[in-house]
Parts: structure tokens; sequence; C-alpha cells
């Protein structure tokens, strides 16, 4: 890959995007994709509490069952 | 040889990469390419700050290449990149299906350069990227068709959530993961595109629900599933025309002729499953295995994954419109001519798609193979053929140079023939020729 570009490309970009920022925030095309996740900020890390904390639970029944075997290992 | 600049301005978080342990632990997992840094003049060097090397990849693919697994093994690999990374206090910056390429078999993140410290609060400033190059397409190919990958070369920064939302079916709004990441996603795009940042610097995004977020789209990408039907060219493996006998003949051919040219790189042009590119990784060779059918592209390309072979890459392609070059100036993505050439090209049952069912003329086909690989292992299938008389069959024969002394003609003027042999029990045969 010809990575020699690079320093063009990111030329252009800064041409582009660079000095003109701040008096042209309002069309980041990323306000959307931001503003989303912070709007389900609460779902998204309370599901998330939920789900490791079930399974923990089933991890605990697992090793309580499983007794003398290795546990299994969980994703996290 | 490839170098990349590491400027002054991103070089506290490329310390950080190191530092951390997160570089030793992709590369040694075999999730991103290694790299060295290099003593080697900067090309801007009031920015520079360092110059590093990365490992060199036999051959770049893009992911309007890749069938669906492929492209969801990509996704998969940029979540548990991304969930390494914050677990030492980075995150991706870019979650591009460029910087993902298949070595040896596994896909690898090959841009070591796209990580910056996470501060929590911030949201994941990738999270759209990520939607666009990998979650719409897939969730195209899976609910829609396969084929819609192909947006991707259209849209080579991903595939617009807003077009995404309108072609998928209503009822993927059923599916929580999908409604999400896609069209809500769409919908908060269009509602928030007027907004400057500075209103948005309030709220925050607290570690769980970062976490949260990666997980759910973990689960959705796992959730989108493709299962090839059997189609015409999937079954041909089965259903080929060649005795056992005559298959055992035509692999031993092929075996002698790559074993005398001993390429490092072939490509095996119209490759099905695979059956004669496994020949070619066999020698040695890294083998790129195209064709045009996606549900081939697919099965073969499980196939390599279960069986862990490393030296074949299967990729969707349709010989008569290849990639093109793309992109800014036409050079942010190459052409497949300008990836070539290859040491060796093999068109195995393939030059009557070109000559008839394409109408592409015999000398043109021969330039473009020549341009393709040095040596070519090609096999000449006559009218008489089967194969060739359902072509025909649908439509008038207009091609009265179709016979084995014209195909010899016009790749004489491209090529020398080295070798050619009769395929037993059948009226094919198979050259190997040297380009001129």
């Amino acid at each position: 890959m010809d990575l020699s570009l690079a320093p063009h490309v990111s030329r252009f970009a800064v041409a582009l995007y660079g000095p003109m920022r701040s008096g042209l925030a309002y069309l980041d095309p990323g306000s959307g994709s931001f503003l989303l996740q912070l709007l389900l900020a609460g779902i998204l890390g309370g599901l998330f509490v939920v789900k490791m904390s079930w399974s923990r639970i089933k991890g605990f029944f697992r090793r309580l069952f499983t007794r003398g075997q290795k546990p299994e290992e969980h994703d996290r | 040889m490839l170098y990349r600049q590491v400027n002054r301005s991103y070089r506290a978080a490329y310390d950080q990469l190191l530092e951390s342990g997160l570089y030793r632990e992709l590369v040694d997992a075999g999730e991103m390419i290694p790299h060295e840094a290099v003593n080697v003049a900067p090309a801007e060097s009031s920015l520079a700050s360092l110059v590093v090397r990365p490992e060199r990849l036999d051959f770049v693919s893009y992911p309007y290449e890749w069938s669906f697994a492929q492209l969801k093994d990509a996704a998969a690999l940029t979540l548990a990149i991304q969930k390494r990374a914050l677990a030492r206090g980075l995150s991706l910056k870019d979650a591009s299906a460029f910087n993902i390429q298949f070595h040896q078999g596994r896909p690898l993140l090959i841009d070591s350069l796209s990580f910056e410290p996470w501060k929590e609060g911030e949201p994941w400033v990738a999270y759209r990227q990520f939607c666009q190059h990998f979650l719409a397409p897939l969730a195209l190919m899976a609910q829609v068709d396969v084929r819609l990958g192909l947006l991707l070369r259209l849209y080579i920064d991903g595939l617009p959530l807003d077009l995404t939302s309108r072609l998928l079916p209503g009822r993927t709004r059923l599916r929580p993961g999908l409604l999400t990441h896609v069209h809500l996603h769409a919908a908060s795009q269009r509602r928030f595109s007027g907004i400057a940042p500075a209103s948005r610097t309030t709220a925050r995004m607290p570690r769980n629900a970062f976490l949260g977020l990666i997980d759910s789209l973990e689960s959705t990408v796992r959730g989108l599933a493709w299962s090839p039907g059997r189609t015409e060219w999937a079954d041909y493996e089965q259903s080929h025309t060649y005795t056992p006998a005559a298959l055992e003949q035509k692999r031993r051919l092929i075996e002698g002729f790559l074993q005398r040219i001993r390429p490092s790189m072939t490509w095996d042009l119209g490759a099905n499953v695979g059956t004669f590119s496994r020949l070619a990784a066999e020698t040695g060779s890294t083998t790129i295995a195209f064709d045009l059918d996606p549900s081939a592209v697919e099965l073969h390309y499980r196939r390599c994954r279960a069986e862990g072979e490393k030296r074949v890459l299967p990729l969707l392609l349709d010989l008569t419109n290849p990639s093109p070059a793309q992109g800014w100036n036409h050079r942010e993505r190459m052409s497949l001519a300008e990836r070539g050439p290859a040491d060796a090209v093999m068109a195995l049952a393939f030059i009557h798609h070109l000559a008839i069912a394409n109408n592409v003329p015999l000398p043109l086909a021969a330039e473009t193979l020549a341009g393709y690989g040095k040596s070519l292992i090609i096999e000449f299938v006559p009218k008489t053929d089967s194969q060739v008389q359902r072509l025909l069959a649908s439509r008038q024969d207009i091609f009265p140079g179709y016979t084995l002394e014209g195909f010899e003609r016009e790749f004489r003027q491209t090529h020398t023939i080295r070798a050619s042999e009769r395929i037993e029990g059948s009226e094919r045969i198979l050259f190997w020729m040297e380009r001129l």
C-alpha cells in the first residue's frame, strides 16, 4: 500500500477541515453519532451492568454444581 | 518499502500504545501487524517525531472484495481490539474496514497508529465509522441481499446510514441492535446535523455505557447471518464434467507446471471453491482465489478458515469489471492491475466464460492475462465441450474464431507456449505459457 500518499491526503484534509473547523463546526456530520451515544448512555450502561451481573450469577451456580472441574472461562 | 511517519502531535498516544502493553498484546495475539521504528529521514521532517516500518503484506484486498464472513470477521476483530484497548486506557479513533487486511488466513489490523488515550466521559469517535463500514453492509447483506455488499465499492467511507435504514426491511426495527445502531442512528444524524459540538459537552459517557456500546455492537454483528445457497457455481465442484481419472490428471498436470514455475504469488481466476488454488498454495505460493459468485467465495473462505489455510485468500471479483483505482485522485484504493502482476495466473475452465459468455475477444483476453501475471496456466475449453454447449444453447454462435487454432494463434501474440497437454477423456487442453 502506498502510504507516501498519507502526507498529501492529510494536507488536503487539513486544508479542507483544519482552519475552518470552528467556523463550520455546525456541519460536523458526526454530531448525530455523538449525541445518540450520549442519549443512550444510560440504557447501554444499565443493560451492560445487568448482563455482567447475570453472567456472574450464572458463573457462581455453574461453579457450585461443577465443583472440582475447571470453571468455564467468561468473556469478561 | 512502506514507511509511516509518527508526527509530534501524535507521539504521546503512540508512546502510550507501547507503554500500556497494548502493542505487544495485539501483536502477540496475531491481531495487529507488527512494525519497527527505523532510522529513515521522514517525508515531512518539520512535523515528524518518528518513522516506523510495518511488516509487509503479501496482498492488499478491500472490503468490497470480501465475502460476508470475511467482513463479519473483520468487524468482530475491530470490536475485540477495541475491548483490549479500553482495558488499557486507549480507544480506536478509526474503525475503518480498510484498516483490516487478511494476512496468512486471518484478519489483521494494519493501522498501528489508530489508537488514542480514552478519557472517561467521551463517546466513541469511531462509532459512526464502525456502523458505516461494517454494520450497515453486513445488515444489508444478511437481511436483504448479499450482493449489496458491493455498495462498499461506491461508498468508500462506508454506507450512509440513512440509505441503509431505507433499504432495510421494516422488520429489522424489531431487532434492538439494528434499531439502535442503524435506524435510530440515521434518525439521530438527521435530527442533530445542525447542532454544534459545543452543546454536546455537558452529557457524559460513563465507562459502563461505553463498554455496553461495544458489547451491543458485538452482539448485533454476531446476530447477523447469511448462508450461501447452493448456486450453480458452488455446486460446480460436485458436478463438473470430469471423470475422477481426468480430474486426477488435470491436478497432476497443474502441479507439474507449478513446480516448474515456482511462483510466490499466484492469482487463480474463477477459482470457485478453490480446488486448484490449493495446489498452488501447496507449492508454497500465496494464492489469491478470485470468483464472482458470493456463495463460492463464502464457502471457500469458510473452508480455509476451518482448515487453518494460511496461503489462500478467497476474494470476490468480476474479471469483466475488476476493482478500479478509487478515492481521492484515484490514489486511495488500488485497481486490481496495480496490485499485480502475479508470478503465475491460473485460468482453469475460465476462458469460455470470458470469450463466449462475456464476448471478450481472444486477443484482449490474452493481453489482459499477460498483464496480470508472468506465467499463465490456462485451460482451453472447445466449443464441443458440454459446458460451452450450454453457454451457446441460448444464443447465436458469433464466435467463429473460438477454436483451438484461433486460441493458440492469439495467445502466441503475447505469450510463448511452454507446454500443452490434452486432458484425457475430455477435449480440453491445458497450457503452460510465459508472457513475452
